[in-house]
């Protein structure tokens, strides 16, 4: 069970331990954030000078939470004689409400305080526990207590409110309360965000319905499950599951100041609370048979954040698609590139590749046709910036060199690249799966080049490319004394010997030639590789393996539902299922929402998926995976202009009923029944 | 660098030389920019990698302004970046924040025409 309460709305969240209570600082990712700042990082509730004990936990929903609570006598011997409530919805901040209620038949008198503070740490200084530059100071008004921070024009500030009579002081708020004989008293607080990419009123008070915009989140998240297709199956963690991530999905959504008007996947809780353009990307193509405006909205955002000048402090070139995007003070004195950042080799590619699939998969040829202009600009930017020295492959190295980003892939750890014996691999690198991405990026923009923008001859340009790059990639990548591909080639074109799961990755491209796709589909199913929950980013036995090491080790459920996706690509349908049935038997043990990563021991040693302690939950395409699982199980793909099935459901589940899938199609729905021979 | 110099040559936004650039970078992108400053303003139009520099009023997509003095002439000669100076403070933003995603990158390239235009024998 998770020790904190998590609410959320866009780039605003607020993480409290399970009394409510928030006492964030260095390194610890509690407090009330927006905008990459934290604006609360001590909240503390205390009745009598002493903290309530949670009875019960409401947290259903991902924009509000309850806490059921009693201030208890240090015996068992004595009831407690006071119950305490707590009800916090996402706002522009937050709005909390505390209730007590008096259980004697005698009145009773207690002081409650709230203890209010707020660092403005800029969540790359909580997570790098860095130090602040700028001046806190605390301001008491006569109708609100203000938490501030200034370092030069930089201005943020906290607002908090009472809805009753309340003492301010610079330590929080004071209440001294008289309860009559079984009666109650309520107090309603807001915490509001101040100043930031642009200004933002506090909120208008609504008495005490609840928070302002609760009702839309609430109808908004309903309206989200209601367009999504209805599963029905007789297996409960594949029902559980589905659920959980079409919820985690719509909580995730990310509206950024900059672009108020657009949704689109953010990352995920807490570190990633941002627009990312892998996450996004592969969330959305997850996510495409389900919800497939994610991906449109997705597409719409990175085009229009696509590079359009040569920068290299932001890693930027020409036709590159956006890294990553943040709002804090960091950023904001160009401490940190992501105003925004590029430094990603594969979210060019990935850009193309979601862009042919999303119209595959809808028909929506108009915004096809919109985007030409930026699809022409992401491949030239693999051809003549991606591909570096021209050696025919896409490799990264950062050209800022003191806050970018080392590792450019989706591993991107500073440890993840390394050779079998554990040595780093020297930079510039060109991972195996990028070039995969560019092989199937390049196809599949041959084919909207032929059929959306009539552009015969560059299409037979771009499947003459791919096929080229298909034929060296299998020459140059393959080792030999290993049978498998090389994880990448490094700065000095040698083969980077390491066992990992990206080769699962090739097959999701369909570069690897069909010999040495099997003996990848071995290795993979292998138990180096496969833990019994999932492919380990890295195979046991490497030099730099480690099953709770980020990217060396672990199990990452975004990513093995990309390998079992691949399996089903090459005809692999047993191995796809085994992987998806453990993926959604370990759900289970994490309440049916999967993490980010979990730890990579063998599923036999430890008998459950063993947490990774950093890891973000919920995260996007870790709740992406089990719908891209979903689709793997059922087969679903699209011919012409109709949605074909080809299931592959093993045991226990007996039968999967996908119903009311859109696409160009309309609505249609999908059946699959259990084979036997699918067993594990 | 002769291009800082004749970047130099204005000191006021008001001294910001008007005229037609072509900005490859921003070809593609459609909208209008205000930058207004207490010591003038310029109107930056954009049509499709098209860029027109005017010091005359009109409807913006997006208006840009502060008070402190000389901010928005770093902006405009491509020594500020306008995404971090609106983050810091020292810009305050109204309309299409999108449209400023787009060209903010380009701002300097813009400066750069704008300052050999102005130089003899300029664009």
């Amino acid at each position: 069970m998770a020790d904190t309460i998590s609410i959320l709305d866009g780039s605003t969240f607020a993480v409290s331990d399970r009394r409510g209570d928030m006492e964030g600082g260095p390194g610890d990712d509690r407090g009330l954030f927006r905008d990459d700042t934290r604006f609360l990082s001590r909240w503390v509730l205390t009745i009598d000078g002493r903290r309530p004990n949670v009875l019960s936990i409401d947290d259903v929903h991902y924009f509000k939470a309850q806490l059921f609570m009693a201030v208890t006598s240090g015996t068992v011997y004595v009831d407690s004689n006071l119950s305490v409530m707590r009800r916090r919805e996402i706002a522009d901040g937050f709005v909390e409400v505390i209730e007590l209620l008096n259980h004697e038949i005698e009145p009773i008198e207690v002081v409650v305080e709230v203890e209010a503070g707020a660092d403005f740490a800029d969540l790359f200084e909580v997570k790098d526990k860095l130090t602040k530059k700028g001046e806190r100071y605390v301001r008491v008004e006569p109708d609100k207590l203000v938490l501030g921070y200034a370092r030069e024009t930089f201005v943020r500030e906290t607002f908090i409110t009472s809805s009753e009579p309340v003492e301010l002081g610079e330590h929080g708020l004071r209440y001294r309360v008289r309860l009559p004989p079984q009666g109650r008293w309520s107090t309603e607080l807001r915490v509001a965000c101040v100043g930031g990419a642009c200004t933002r009123p506090a909120p208008a008070s609504t008495g005490r319905t609840g928070a302002p915009g609760a009702r839309d989140l609430a109808t908004d998240v309903q309206e989200f499950i209601d367009a999504a297709p209805k599963l029905a199956c007789s297996w409960q963690p594949l029902q559980e599951t589905y659920a959980r991530s079409l919820i985690d999905l719509a909580a995730l959504r990310f509206r950024s100041p900059l672009l108020p008007d657009h949704a689109m996947p953010a990352a995920g809780l807490p570190w990633f609370m941002a627009m990312f353009g892998r996450d996004s990307l592969i969330t959305s193509f997850q996510a495409l048979p389900f919800a497939p405006d994610l991906a449109r909205t997705t597409l719409q955002v990175l085009a229009a954040m696509q590079a359009r000048t040569d920068d290299a402090f932001r890693d930027a070139e020409p036709g590159k698609i956006t890294h990553e995007l943040r709002f804090g003070e960091l950023t904001a004195f160009e401490e940190r590139p992501h105003s925004p950042y590029y430094g990603s080799a594969d979210a060019t590619p990935l850009f193309l590749i979601l862009l042919e699939e999303y119209e595959r998969w809808t028909g929506d040829h108009a915004l096809a046709r919109v985007l030409e202009r930026e699809a022409r600009a992401a491949v030239r930017w693999i051809d003549e910036y991606g591909d570096r020295d021209q050696d025919g492959y896409v490799e990264y190295a950062r050209r800022n060199v003191d806050t970018g980003l080392e590792n450019q892939c989706w591993k991107d750890s500073w440890n993840s690249i390394a050779f079998a014996d554990g040595t780093l691999a020297p930079l510039p690198r060109a991972t195996c799966e990028i070039q995969g991405y560019v092989y199937d990026a390049k196809l599949r923009t041959a084919r909207l080049a032929r059929t959306v923008w009539n552009d015969a001859k560059w299409s037979d340009e771009l499947e003459q490319s791919a096929e080229q790059l298909k034929q060296r990639f299998n020459r140059d990548f393959w080792i030999d004394q290993r049978g498998v591909f090389a994880l990448a080639l490094d700065g000095e074109k040698r083969k980077v010997d390491s066992l990992t799961s990206n080769i699962g990755h090739l097959l999701w491209s369909g570069i690897a030639e069909p010999d040495k796709a099997e003996r990848c589909v071995r290795l993979l199913m292998g138990d180096k590789l496969y833990s019994g929950w999932g492919v380990r980013t890295m195979a046991r036995g490497e030099g730099a393996y480690n099953p709770i090491g980020y990217h060396v080790g672990t199990v990452w459920p975004h990513d093995c539902s990309i390998i079992a996706w691949g399996l089903r690509r090459y005809g692999y349908r047993a191995e796809a299922a085994r992987i998806a049935r453990a993926m959604l038997e370990a759900a289970v043990f994490f309440r049916y929402r999967l993490p980010e990563a979990f730890a990579g021991y063998d599923r036999e040693a430890t008998r459950f998926p063993v947490e990774y302690p950093t890891a973000c939950s919920p995260q996007a395409w870790a709740s992406g995976a089990p719908l891209l699982l979903l689709r793997t199980l059922l087969g679903l793909e699209v011919e012409g202009e109709r949605l074909t099935t080809d299931a592959a459901v093993p045991p226990p589940i007996d039968r999967v009923e996908l119903l009311d899938i859109p696409g160009r199609w309309g609505l249609t729905d999908a059946l699959g029944r259990s084979h036997g021979d699918l067993a594990a | 660098m002769a291009e800082q110099t004749s970047n130099q040559a204005y000191e006021t936004i008001a001294q910001v030389p008007c005229g037609d650039y072509s900005v490859s970078a921003l070809a593609g992108v459609h909208g209008t920019i205000m930058f207004e400053a207490a010591d003038g303003f310029i109107r930056m139009s954009i049509d499709d990698g098209k860029v027109t520099l005017a010091h005359t009023a009109g409807a913006a997509d997006l208006v840009l302004r502060t008070r402190l003095p000389g901010e928005l002439l770093r902006l405009v000669r491509g020594e500020a970046n306008a995404l971090t100076a609106l983050l810091r403070g020292r810009v305050e933003a109204e309309g299409d924040l999108m449209l400023l995603m787009k060209v903010a990158g380009a701002i300097p390239e813009i400066a750069l025409r704008a300052a050999a235009s102005a130089q003899p024998g300029g664009e």
